[in-house]
């Protein structure tokens, strides 16, 4: 089982400056339940979704989230249905919630906004397909792109002050396409050079940073044409699946279950490695190049951790901490928080993700849910 | 010390006829210890017939690919066409038996003309056909050439984007089935692709026997921002369009039957002059 993770910060969002790490706004999505952890306070999220084979409470698959001055918008996703939780301060439980299916399962959601559009989910599924879906009733969807006979792996928007964003989606066929917002008609661009599927983008105004099943990290100009949008390749040991960039291009990525953040910036070569003694599961930007990282330590804990880009000597383990025991959730048990089940579970995601040679089709090997999941649990307690 | 023998000493000749071979043929070439077609003779269709369909989804090709069209030389396949021009500017996607790709290659003579086929007993027909052309009719037939792809997957790999000047779709395999609609090669998203390699004012041609696909191929290019129908007038003057409906074996064989032939071409418009959705009508 994969421990998912949005964090997101009101300067990435409204591109202001971070006041205090209290406006630091991060969800979780752990196993059949997630998190949202919003001014201080933690919200359990939970809805009852349709799973395969019947299964009553499938797991979580991913989730995004998007922070106005106002509100926390969360969107989590089971399955084939996707809940949209608005959170607002000072109340505990969401104070709306719209859910909907979609006809594919879903591998990755982004929200996405822009002047005069309303705001919109985007739902990358395993067929392939990117589709824009309305955050409210009634529902409207738009298809926006399509990655042939290969499912998505991820999505990313160029974000920045400067309009129109572009769509970032990677795929399982190491391709990564940059389609055109408003116009998805228009491919705007193709960054090819991974060998193995993509793992995770992550996009600022004009850069973007990938990584991938080949072991590498690659940082892109993705407004070029291919053979001069790949500005640098990182050979890494293992398989990367955390990336982050800050607006001032400075590059953060952290191997699968691994427990070191590597950082780079961008006219320096060497490798700074900020080693957090846990399993890494999330690593965002601020606007101000403050590196926030989502950590699982073995007791309950998932922690922020905030770096100054600026200054990449030092790290400062922050003020937040979000701990999970303490909120009494039901149900969750807290062997699902520790480190090896978060490997454990990338590994099979990732094994899902490596391309099968003969009469194997993607769909059965990732429909390995509900059983064979409990049983791993077990055998690690 | 012993003198190499003359022969060892012989320039190797480069043959200017040659097209690379095509992935993933296994041998097929001999029989009994023979070529089943002698080096230049025009390949006998009987050896090299095949099922229909493929499926281009599937995984078990194993075809390779560069990782980008930088990656790739074409040369070896247009051995005589200067460096300038080796890359493809006509494609013929599912081009069968090469009938139409190896006239287009007279009919176009500035073009570099590229055909894609999936199935490899076929491929290795085309193949075996230009390099037979190439031999008898010398410095002719120097802008042909096939290569084995799944064009539904590959072909950003290959291509540049805005590179190319014309994409024919000749009587594709129509997929009847509804769940196997997603194996059409003229989808939504693929159109989305194609305009991505077409140059601007390109055009896409199109031709089947098969009403509903006709139909199908109408419906999703006039939904696609990026394309829009060429009249009727400049279509009947086209030359291309002509070789399109009476050269293809597909085409010689459905004339013998006496069904129809429905067909259209598309240009690919130039993206300023398409007018984006209003955010009041984005979502549906």
């Amino acid at each position: 089982m994969k421990t998912l993770l949005y964090i997101c910060n009101p300067a990435a969002a409204t591109n202001a400056n971070i006041s205090s790490s209290s406006s630091t706004s991060a969800v979780v999505g752990l196993a059949s339940t997630s998190f949202a952890f919003y001014n201080n306070a933690v919200t359990e999220l939970n809805f009852k979704a349709q799973g395969d084979n019947n299964d009553e409470n499938p797991n979580v698959q991913c989730v995004d989230a998007f922070l106005t001055e106002d509100k926390l918008l969360v969107a989590v996703v089971k399955f084939k249905t996707v809940a949209v939780f608005t959170l607002t301060p000072g109340s505990t439980s969401p104070t709306a919630t719209y859910t909907f299916t979609v006809p594919k399962k879903v591998s990755c959601v982004k929200f996405i906004t822009e002047k005069d559009y309303p705001m919109m989910i985007l739902v990358g599924d395993k067929a392939g397909d990117v589709t824009s879906y309305s955050t409210s009733p009634p529902q409207k969807s738009k298809h926006i792109v399509g990655h042939t006979a290969s499912m998505i792996t991820c999505l990313s928007l160029s974000s920045g002050p400067s309009p129109p964003p572009f769509i970032l989606s990677g795929d399982r066929d190491e391709k990564i396409r940059v389609t055109n917002f408003p116009n998805t008609y228009v491919l705007e661009n193709i960054l090819l050079g991974h060998t193995g599927y993509i793992t995770s983008l992550s996009s600022n105004e004009t850069r973007c940073v990938s990584s991938s099943g080949d072991s590498t990290v690659r940082f892109w100009d993705y407004k070029k044409p291919t053979e001069e949008a790949l500005l640098k390749t990182l050979e890494v040991e293992g398989v990367p699946s955390v990336t982050a960039i800050s607006p001032s291009n400075v590059i953060a990525f952290a191997i699968d279950g691994g427990k070191e953040v590597n950082i780079v910036s961008p006219n320096s070569s060497p490798v700074l490695k900020i080693n957090v003694s846990a399993s890494i599961l999330g690593l965002t930007f601020s606007g101000n190049d403050e590196l926030f990282v989502l950590t699982s330590s073995p007791s309950s804990h998932l922690s922020v951790f905030s770096t100054t880009g600026s200054d990449l000597t030092s790290s400062t383990p922050l003020a937040v901490s979000l701990n999970l025991a303490a909120a009494s959730v039901k149900g969750v048990p807290s062997v699902l928080i520790e480190g090896e089940n978060a490997n454990g579970g990338s590994e099979k995601s990732d094994a899902a993700l490596v391309k099968r040679d003969k009469h194997h089709t993607i769909e059965k090997r990732l429909n390995d849910k509900g059983g064979k999941k409990k049983q791993k649990t077990e055998e690690v307690s | 010390m012993s003198d190499p023998s003359p022969l060892a000493k012989k320039q190797k000749v480069e043959s200017t006829s040659e097209i690379p071979e095509i992935q993933g043929l296994e041998d097929y070439t001999f029989r009994d210890g023979e070529d089943i077609t002698p080096a230049g003779a025009m390949p006998q269709k009987k050896y090299y017939r095949s099922r229909a369909h493929a499926n281009p989804l599937s995984f078990n090709d194993n075809l390779t690919y560069p990782t980008k069209p930088a990656d790739f030389d074409w040369q070896p396949y247009y051995p005589e066409l200067p460096a300038s021009k080796i890359a493809p500017t006509v494609i013929d996607i599912g081009c069968g038996f090469g009938g139409l790709t190896v006239e287009l290659s007279s009919l176009l003579p500035d073009a570099t003309v590229l055909g894609l086929e999936i199935r490899a007993k076929v491929c290795e027909y085309v193949r075996l056909r230009v390099i037979s052309l190439r031999e008898s009719e010398k410095g002719k037939y120097k802008n042909a050439a096939c290569m084995r792809s799944n064009t539904m997957k590959n072909l950003v790999n290959y291509l540049n984007p805005k590179s190319l000047d014309k994409i024919f779709i000749c009587f594709p395999d129509p997929h009847f089935k509804a769940k196997n609609h997603r194996r059409r090669i003229v989808s939504y998203d693929l159109l989305t692709e194609y305009a991505y390699c077409l140059k601007p004012n390109a055009l896409l041609y199109l031709i089947t026997d098969v009403k509903a696909l006709h139909e199908w191929h109408l419906e999703k290019t006039d939904s696609h921002e990026m394309f829009e129908r060429l009249d009727e007038e400049t279509m009947e003057s086209d030359p291309c369009v002509k070789a399109m409906i009476n050269v293809t074996e597909e085409g010689k064989k459905v004339e013998r039957s006496g069904s129809n032939k429905y067909y259209m071409v598309y240009r690919r418009l130039p993206e300023e002059s398409v007018t984006p959705p209003s955010p009041e009508n984005f979502l549906k």
